[in-house]
């Protein structure tokens, strides 16, 4: 029987060892037998670090074969971890090292940071093994933290569990047939949530991870040949990374040939665009339009997008139905009842674990209307109706968070930071978004030192034109 | 140095307490932009 999310990964390596598992542009690759080999390894080695269960790991690294072993070492001891992007400027790699509070951290390269380790020179030690030493861990135990952007200017840590996962990795299986031939792009930074759907569901299916780096995405003839030549047959990005190939012509007949489907997600996709995406394969692929906060493991719908909604007057497609394994429903907070029109609250197997040190615990409440099972749900913060065949509909924000790039961003988070600089009284951050186009706009209110300063300045610009 | 998008106004849309209000910016924003 399996215990947790490690005992389905060495299932899959037992049943299929010399599939490959992870392969990389360079074309470095691995199979299953090897990385159980190597996982198991590297998870004596960081046990004999003193790490016990639910103590976290951190990970300062881009997308690499170390950095997928460390994933599944951590899961196997019940060692939650997290990974950190290394082109962050320190002080904020310090201040969510500083919630997470790891045990150790793993770096790619050298950064001045204390404990702090190469993850190369690590993974090379050898140390003493011992029987019975490791203590595997449970579903129970904590898989991840997931850092996003809060409110309160403060970064905020999501907890997910492996009980929370085994449901996204038997989904991938039943909804997107994903098993032992299924070939998956990972575009996805592995600090951004829409990398939790690559490795999971890949690697929980037996399948094969085709992996780029975040480099590597923006030379589109890496990617054409790397998709190419490895015969991917899932896709899954944001809509920015779709429409940004679409600018550069990649996409065309003779190009992801092998691709059955396009998974988008992270942000609304725009149908003036997905409307070109369609013009070049038409019904040669499926088209799915994934949902769901990074709190209920990143995915929480799937739509597959059909020519009706390409010809509908619509911005974006589409969310759909929930997942058949989240429950939930449109809160209407002054009737306190379900509505057909109001926030979407998600129940269910795969809502996390609520946030590290309970900063802003507030997306994690009891179920409001019904309290017999004290159930916690996550109140996803995002406004939907239902349309005429039930399908949910994404109106609106009921904060102040936004999408960019797929990623989640509190517009308070940057107002509060800016509020630190010295001659900054106040400020407003406005989201401009089109389909075309979408930026930042900040209005400063400076302080009255800087003020004539400024005012001195201006006259010398217009004075000079 | 001045960043290059920065564009100065003469006022900004307060709020009673003398904070920057933040549903009138928009609006203003939203008719700045459009007219470029």
């Amino acid at each position: 029987m399996l215990q947790n999310i490690f005992d389905l990964f060495e299932l899959n390596a037992k049943k299929f060892p010399d599939n490959i598992a992870i392969i990389l542009s360079n074309k470095k690759k691995i199979t299953y037998r090897n990385l159980l080999r190597d996982v198991n390894k590297l998870s004596y080695n960081l046990k004999y670090q003193g790490i016990k269960e639910n103590e976290a790991v951190c990970i300062i690294s881009e997308k690499s074969l170390e950095a997928y072993k460390f994933i599944l070492a951590c899961l196997k001891i019940g060692s939650p971890y997290f990974f950190l992007d290394p082109d962050q400027p320190l002080d904020r790699l310090l201040e969510i090292i500083k919630i997470g509070n790891p045990k150790l951290i793993f770096t790619q390269k050298k950064i001045d940071i204390k404990k702090s380790l190469l993850i190369d020179s690590f993974i090379k030690k050898e140390f003493l093994y011992k029987k019975n030493f490791l203590e595997v861990s449970s579903f129970i135990s904590h898989a991840y933290y997931m850092f996003t952007s809060g409110s309160s200017g403060k970064p905020k840590g999501a907890i997910i569990s492996q009980y929370n996962l085994k449901y996204l990795i038997e989904w991938a299986k039943n909804e997107y047939k994903f098993d032992e031939k299924t070939v998956h792009t990972a575009l996805n930074p592995i600090f951004f949530d829409n990398s939790i759907f690559d490795f999971y569901a890949t690697i929980g299916n037996a399948g094969t991870l085709v992996v780029l780096t975040n480099k590597e995405i923006l030379n589109p003839e890496t990617v054409i040949k790397v998709i190419n030549s490895n015969m991917c047959n899932s896709w899954f990005s944001v809509p920015s990374l779709i429409k940004f190939y679409l600018s550069l012509k990649m996409f065309n007949k003779k190009n992801f040939k092998n691709l059955d489907r396009f998974i988008f997600g992270g942000e609304g996709f725009p149908i003036t665009h997905l409307k070109k995406l369609y013009e070049i394969y038409g019904n040669t692929k499926i088209y799915s339009n994934v949902y769901g906060p990074t709190e209920c493991t990143c995915i929480c719908s799937s739509y597959n997008v059909s020519l009706g909604d390409l010809k509908s007057k619509n911005n974006f497609p589409p969310i759909g139905k929930l997942n058949y394994y989240f429950d939930g429903f449109l809160y209407d907070e002054i009737s306190n009842k379900k509505s057909n029109y109001g926030e979407l609250v998600l129940l269910g197997p795969a809502v996390g674990k609520g946030y590290l040190d309970n900063i802003e615990n507030k997306g994690f409440k009891l179920n409001p209307i019904e309290n017999r099972f004290k159930e916690i749900a996550y109140f996803t913060g995002d406004v939907m109706k239902y349309d005429k065949q039930n399908k949910l509909i994404f109106v609106s924000r009921k904060d102040n968070q936004i999408k960019h790039m797929g990623f989640r961003i509190e517009i308070e988070e940057i107002e509060c930071r800016l509020r630190k600089i010295k001659f900054i009284e106040d400020v407003v951050i406005t989201f401009i978004s089109n389909p075309e186009n979408s930026f930042l706009i900040a209005t400063i209110k400076c302080n009255k030192d800087i003020k004539k300063r400024l005012i001195l300045i201006i006259k010398n610009i217009y004075q000079n034109t | 140095m001045i960043p290059k998008h920065t564009r100065f106004v003469k006022s900004i849309p307060e709020n009673k307490n003398g904070k920057l209000d933040r549903v009138k910016i928009k609006n203003k924003i939203i008719k700045i932009y459009d007219a470029i």
